[in-house]
């Protein structure tokens, strides 16, 4: 009787192992090497409420927890523009006109959450611009013409990875 | 010394410039280099999108051809972005875009150069219309007034004769001119590509302006004129009014061919002003008709030969067809005098007035074609062969026996003379 019950026992047990493994092995399955990188800045144009909304990307999220970063202030939206980009890994390099940092985010479930705050500026820079230069997002001042390569570690530097075009003259 | 003054001042010229040119290039580069990936697809975007709105507007050629040579500027200002755009613009490609838009702005010059080349015929025309209003005005004045002149002419019968000459020869030239006016209005219109000239708006108000070149105001001229000459009554031949027949249906048909795209240019209304018009031919037509009809009726009887009434032409054709099957009929069971003498009668009709003088106007006036004609020359050869009497047959060959049998007996004396002599 004791026999047929530790019999039965490992039977279940084992049932439950295969069930574990196979769940485990549909659950691993990884598609590698995906490439995130989008070709061109979005420029987005925020609402009253700080909403900005990518119909072309499918991306809609309210800009002001980067604004109270950047601020500390979120009676009101401050900028007229936020320029996006999304680099190689999937990161989103953010930031506004007069904004110190960029901001890279980190794609999550009805989230996004910050990687790294990168400061590029002490005074801000007017009038930023992302470009895809692959594996960095380059920020260039379209005013003064400096140019930056960023990955979502930080300002790398690789002058090799810079267009000629985005140098300063 | 003073070419060299000219040279050295060419040379600073020529310096200041290539500096200008050079430090635009060098603000240009500087412009290029701080602008984002962003501005530059923004930038081919909107001047693509210009370039492409402004093709729907173009108005002429010259444009067409500013137009295409933006295009080229846009292609060179842009092919070192290509890769760039390629991705910005997927699933179309920079290349794909430029074509396209040469394609587009090719087919807009080649249209624009048939919309002048149309633009500038059209205009020749009216000038040459404008020339024929003047002349035919100038005709008609002198038909009016030279018929006044017969009306009250007191004058001696010769001046009257000569009075009467010159309001015909007149009233000739001007039918000419209608001729004249009909078929060149047939050729360039005809030939014009109208779909393309509709289109523009501009002319046809400038056309419409200038009443001197203007076709439908001509055109309603003529008819009004020739109406109104009609409803006169006027003493002239049946030859005339034949001419005058046949310058119409000439008229008419030009009118049904090309009345359409006249009004479509000319006429603001042009439904409206096309129903009038066919009305006004039509009334043109039943005039000329009935007093050609009438004429030729007259002029039938005043020969003494006996036709029945006809009013139009199959009528017409078939009275003489009626009438000549049966002379040939009645000749075949007997040929008589008064029967030789009736073919004789018709055939110097026929032959005479109606095919030496009337047959071009009979043709063209779709009164008798010639066709018609050729058959009623046939029958007319078959009432010959008929028509002569037997009688008279008889006599013929008696006579001729009777030369032949003299000829015979002269030759056989003096073959006799000669014999006897030797």
């Amino acid at each position: 009787m004791n026999m047929e019950k530790r019999l039965s026992h490992y039977i279940i047990l084992c049932a439950l192992f295969t069930s574990m493994a196979l769940a485990g092995c549909k659950q691993s399955m990884v598609i590698s090497k995906v490439d995130y990188s989008q070709p061109i800045e979005t420029v987005l144009e925020p609402d009253e409420k700080g909403i900005v909304n990518d119909i072309e990307h499918g991306l809609k999220f309210s800009i002001m927890p980067l604004q109270y970063a950047e601020t500390n202030d979120t009676a009101s939206v401050t900028t007229n523009e936020i320029r996006m980009i999304r680099g190689q890994e999937g990161y989103y390099f953010i930031t506004a006109p007069g904004y110190k940092n960029v901001y890279v985010m980190k794609p999550e479930k009805n989230q996004m959450k910050l990687e790294k705050k990168i400061e590029v500026s002490t005074d801000g820079i007017a009038k930023p611009a992302f470009n895809q230069r692959e594996p960095y997002i380059q920020l260039i001042s379209r005013e003064s013409g400096e140019s930056y390569a960023l990955s979502s570690k930080g300002i790398e530097n690789s002058d090799k990875n810079e267009p000629k075009e985005a140098k300063v003259q | 010394m003073k070419t060299t003054k000219q040279v050295l001042c060419r040379r600073i010229a020529s310096c200041i410039l290539a500096a200008f040119i050079a430090a635009g290039s060098s603000l240009d580069v500087m412009g290029q280099a701080v602008r984002s990936d962003y501005e530059i697809q923004r930038g081919f975007k909107e001047e693509y999108k210009a370039i492409s709105d402004s093709i729907e507007l173009v108005e002429s050629l010259k444009e067409a051809k500013m137009l295409f040579e933006r295009v080229k500027r846009l292609e060179d200002g842009y092919k070192s972005h290509d890769n760039l755009l390629n991705k910005v613009l997927h699933p179309d490609t920079f290349k794909g875009r430029l074509t396209d838009l040469k394609r587009r702005t090719i087919t807009i010059q080649r249209r624009m150069a048939t919309i002048e080349y149309q633009e500038n015929k059209l205009i020749r025309l009216n000038d040459r219309l404008a020339f024929y209003g003047d002349h035919l005005d100038r005709l008609n004045t002198r038909s009016d007034s030279l018929r006044e002149a017969i009306r009250q002419s007191v004058n001696s019968e010769k001046e009257l004769s000569g009075l009467v000459r010159q309001y015909r020869e007149s009233l000739e030239k001007r039918d000419d001119l209608i001729l004249s006016f009909v078929d060149s209005i047939m050729v360039a219109y005809d030939q014009m590509d109208f779909q393309s000239v509709e289109n523009l708006e501009k002319v046809r108000q400038q056309l419409r302006v200038d009443a001197g070149g203007n076709a439908l105001a001509m055109v309603e001229g003529i008819v009004r004129e020739n109406i109104a000459f009609l409803k006169s009554n006027p003493k002239i031949s049946t030859e005339e009014y034949l001419r005058m027949n046949a310058v119409q249906q000439q008229f008419e048909k030009m009118w049904n061919s090309l009345g359409g795209k006249i009004t479509s240019i000319y006429a603001e209304k042009s439904d409206e002003a096309r129903e009038q018009m066919n009305k006004a031919i039509e009334e043109w037509d039943e005039q000329i008709s009935q007093k050609t009809w009438a004429s030729l009726n007259r002029a039938v009887s005043e020969t003494g030969i006996d036709l029945p009434e006809f009013n139009n032409s199959q009528e017409f054709y078939n009275v003489l067809n009626g009438f000549l099957d049966n002379s040939i009929s009645s000749s075949k069971e007997k040929a008589t005098e008064e029967g030789y003498k009736r073919y004789k009668q018709f055939n110097a009709f026929w032959t005479n007035q109606i095919k030496a003088e009337w047959s071009a106007f009979l043709d063209q006036g779709d009164v008798l074609s010639n066709r018609q004609m050729a058959s009623i020359d046939q029958k007319l050869d078959d009432w010959a062969v008929n028509a002569v009497p037997e009688s008279n047959n008889i006599l013929v060959y008696l006579l001729g026996a009777s030369v032949l049998a003299l000829v015979v007996l002269g030759v056989m004396l003096a073959r006799e003379k000669n014999y006897n002599r030797s």
